[in-house]
């Protein structure tokens, strides 16, 4: 990939990852304020969007943008700054496999979760 | 009422001078008195002073001594400045203390090695690169026309004058030296907008990778420093964008503005007039 585009990629997914961590915060974390949304924090309420499918490719697609942001993130830095400064092929390489690693762990953690839940209503 | 007595300067400027010569472990600083000749005079003449008259193994580079060749670059008072375009006036308070470009190594005194700087800048391919028109380019008959508002596109680009400061004052260059540096990634902006020029993609091949455009952080310390008024960090930031497009394909979209090419000027109209006789054969085979 040229360098342009992943860079490009990099805005964009941070983009993405700003819209869904509003989204994700607003959700689960705005019942800090008195009166609002406490129902979505109900354990019961967790694991049923845990299992609903749209919460799953959400989940799936923060997973991804935050992985690659994170790491394309970490490559730059590692070669801009560090003794690695000529090992580009090597860190983007090392790099990238650990990032498909997580992303297959968090894909399988996801899908693993049955949709929709047993016992739920 | 504001009064428009002007401050006396001081009748001699203390010039703290940056001393390292190759063998040396440590480099330091030499303390010179230097009488002020006359109001206007400059860091570098109060240099050329120490060296014809103080210390004559102090090393400095300059030539032009009026701010077009780029030679003089060094640092005053921890500024980037040209030593020949900054006059003594400017620091008041009669002390100066000059350093060489930082980001460089330091070949002797207040000379840096600018080889690098060099390597980058030729890396670029800074010259018109134009396939379709080669021959024109290497012979030109003819002038390329290009309007006002084109030649404002890369203009102030190519005040450039290659003193080194702004690869001296970058953040980026500090910290990762092989970064191609703000200078060599603003001449591919000047030459890129350039309507004459057709070596875009080659250009473009050279600075979107590691180490090139975008490891520039849009510090904006280049465009500070630049004693020419060239914004660097503005072409380095046209030339992210250019990279994008042409990396997404965006530019190969129909509807994607198209890049200008300048055409040839009309041939000119023979200013021969009737009655005067043809000139004489060559006698220099043309090579």
């Amino acid at each position: 990939m040229r360098e342009g585009v992943a860079w490009a990629l990099h805005l964009f997914a941070g983009v993405i990852l700003f819209f869904l961590l509003l989204f994700h915060v607003t959700q689960m974390h705005v019942a800090l304020f008195p009166g609002w949304g406490e129902a979505a924090l109900e354990w019961t309420n967790v694991l049923a969007r845990a299992g609903a499918r749209g919460w799953k490719i959400l989940y799936l697609l923060f997973l991804a943008a935050a992985l690659y942001h994170g790491f394309f993130g970490l490559r730059n830095v590692l070669i801009e700054i560090s003794f690695l400064r000529r090992r580009v092929n090597e860190v983007t390489i090392v790099l990238s496999a650990l990032g498909v690693i997580l992303f297959a762990y968090g894909f399988y953690t996801t899908l693993a979760t049955p949709s929709p839940m047993p016992g739920l209503p | 009422m504001a009064s428009t007595k002007q401050k006396a300067l001081p009748e001699t400027y203390t010039v703290e001078v940056f001393r390292f010569a190759p063998g040396e472990k440590k480099p330091r600083y030499d303390r010179f008195e230097v009488p002020v000749q006359h109001p206007g005079m400059t860091v570098l003449e109060a240099l050329l002073y120490i060296k014809e008259n103080l210390d004559p193994t102090l090393a400095v580079r300059y030539s032009c001594r009026m701010a077009v060749c780029g030679s003089c670059g060094m640092y005053v008072n921890g500024k980037g400045v040209l030593a020949c375009h900054t006059r003594l006036a400017e620091f008041p308070s009669g002390k100066i203390r000059v350093s060489p470009m930082p980001n460089y190594p330091v070949v002797k005194d207040l000379m840096t090695d600018m080889s690098e700087f060099f390597t980058h800048h030729r890396e670029v391919k800074p010259y018109i690169i134009n396939p379709e028109m080669r021959a024109e380019i290497e012979r030109p008959t003819r002038e390329f026309l290009q309007t006002p508002e084109e030649v404002e596109e890369y203009l102030q680009f190519s005040y450039c004058i290659k003193c080194g400061l702004c690869v001296s004052a970058c953040p980026t260059v500090a910290s990762d030296p092989d970064f191609l540096g703000p200078q060599a990634l603003m001449t591919v902006t000047r030459y890129n907008r350039d309507t004459r020029d057709g070596g875009w993609t080659y250009r473009l091949e050279v600075v979107d990778r590691p180490h090139g455009v975008w490891n520039c952080h849009f510090a904006g310390a280049c465009t500070e420093v630049c004693p020419k008024g060239v914004d660097p960090a503005l072409a380095i930031q046209f030339l992210k964008r250019e990279a994008v497009v042409h990396g997404l394909g965006l530019d190969r979209l129909p509807f994607w503005p198209k890049r200008k090419q300048a055409p040839l000027a009309p041939p000119p109209k023979p200013a021969r007039r009737k009655g005067i006789p043809a000139p004489p054969p060559r006698t220099v085979p043309e090579s």
